[in-house]
């Protein structure tokens, strides 16, 4: 399972690759922006994405991907936390959604819940 | 007034033209603002540059000490693995039966530790939610400066990307889960 996050704070993709590999899964690449992780989507089976983001913003990501992706599973995870925000990644193909800060254990949770559809 | 014409005010310094009660109201405007009015642009690229300036140096900060931890995980899990392995070798040896028990005590330990690193690492959060509050300092001060530019008719700063109700967000882990899980299931039922 080849995941990929997407998050322009360093200290995030860390936290969130030490977690995965906690939870069993070590392949793990990121990215910095919507715009660097569209150039590494070869062989990914599961996004983790932030909204916030310079270059390309994580909404627009998640759009350019469901373009040519209809199923890969899409958790946002980001400081966003208003029901407008979580509505709107959701209509846009966003699978589940986590509001920072958050737990090793809702991380679990909800990648268990994306990959199983 | 810079340090020495205040010396010259002090001193009753004859090269002072005027005495302080002839000096008109709008000198003393002009005096005060001299120094900002035509270098704002700077003044503010100097603000955006410091609050900047400590984002990053916190970002790179949590990530040495990140690093460290990291270094001690590894240590850990080598001290986990040859203790497994020599545990393995002697399994069916009864006279090792102390240093099994031995072993198992500091694979016990050595968990432990790696799930108080661990949460010492998903602490470390506080710094991105910190990072994107100062960030949407950073964007109102850069609107101010456009609405400015505007007023004087100077080039606009670029975008940027913050948490949109990041001022109100708090440390506190997993606040908003419930909530967040209600809404994904309601909006399952009525779209898919």
């Amino acid at each position: 399972m080849k995941f990929l996050v997407v998050d322009d704070s360093s200290t995030m993709r860390r936290i969130i690759k030490n977690s995965l590999k906690r939870i069993g899964y070590e392949d793990v690449v990121d990215a910095e922006n919507g715009r660097e992780a569209l150039e590494n989507l070869n062989g990914i089976d599961i996004i983790l994405t932030d909204w916030n983001m310079p270059e390309m913003d994580g909404l627009e990501f998640v759009k350019q991907v469901r373009t040519q992706n209809k199923t890969i599973p899409i958790l946002m995870v980001t400081t966003n936390a208003a029901k407008d925000d979580i509505v709107e990644a959701l209509k846009n193909g966003v699978n589940n959604y986590i509001v920072k800060p958050f737990t090793p254990e809702t991380l679990k949770e909800k990648v268990e819940t994306v990959l199983k559809g | 007034m810079d340090q020495k014409d205040i010396d010259a005010l002090i001193n009753g310094d004859s090269s002072n033209p005027k005495p302080l009660g002839e000096i008109e109201e709008d000198e003393v405007l002009k005096e005060i603002t001299k120094d900002l009015t035509p270098n704002h642009n700077q003044a503010q690229g100097r603000v955006m540059g410091q609050i900047s300036t400590v984002t990053e140096e916190s970002e790179k900060g949590t990530n040495v000490v990140m690093g460290f931890l990291e270094n001690v995980l590894t240590t850990v899990g080598e001290q986990r693995s040859f203790l497994e392995g020599i545990s393995k070798k002697h399994q069916e040896d009864s006279a090792c039966i102390d240093w099994h028990m031995v072993c198992a005590h500091i694979t016990d330990i050595s968990s432990l530790i790696e799930e108080e690193i661990y949460a010492a690492m998903d602490a470390f959060q506080f710094q991105d939610i910190g990072r994107q509050k100062l960030m949407k300092v950073m964007y109102t001060l850069g609107k101010l400066n456009e609405y400015l530019n505007e007023l004087l008719g100077q080039e606009t700063s670029k975008e940027r990307q913050f948490g949109r109700h990041i001022d109100k967000k708090t440390l506190e882990k997993d606040k908003d889960k419930d909530q967040v899980d209600a809404l994904i299931s309601q909006f399952k039922k009525e779209h898919l």
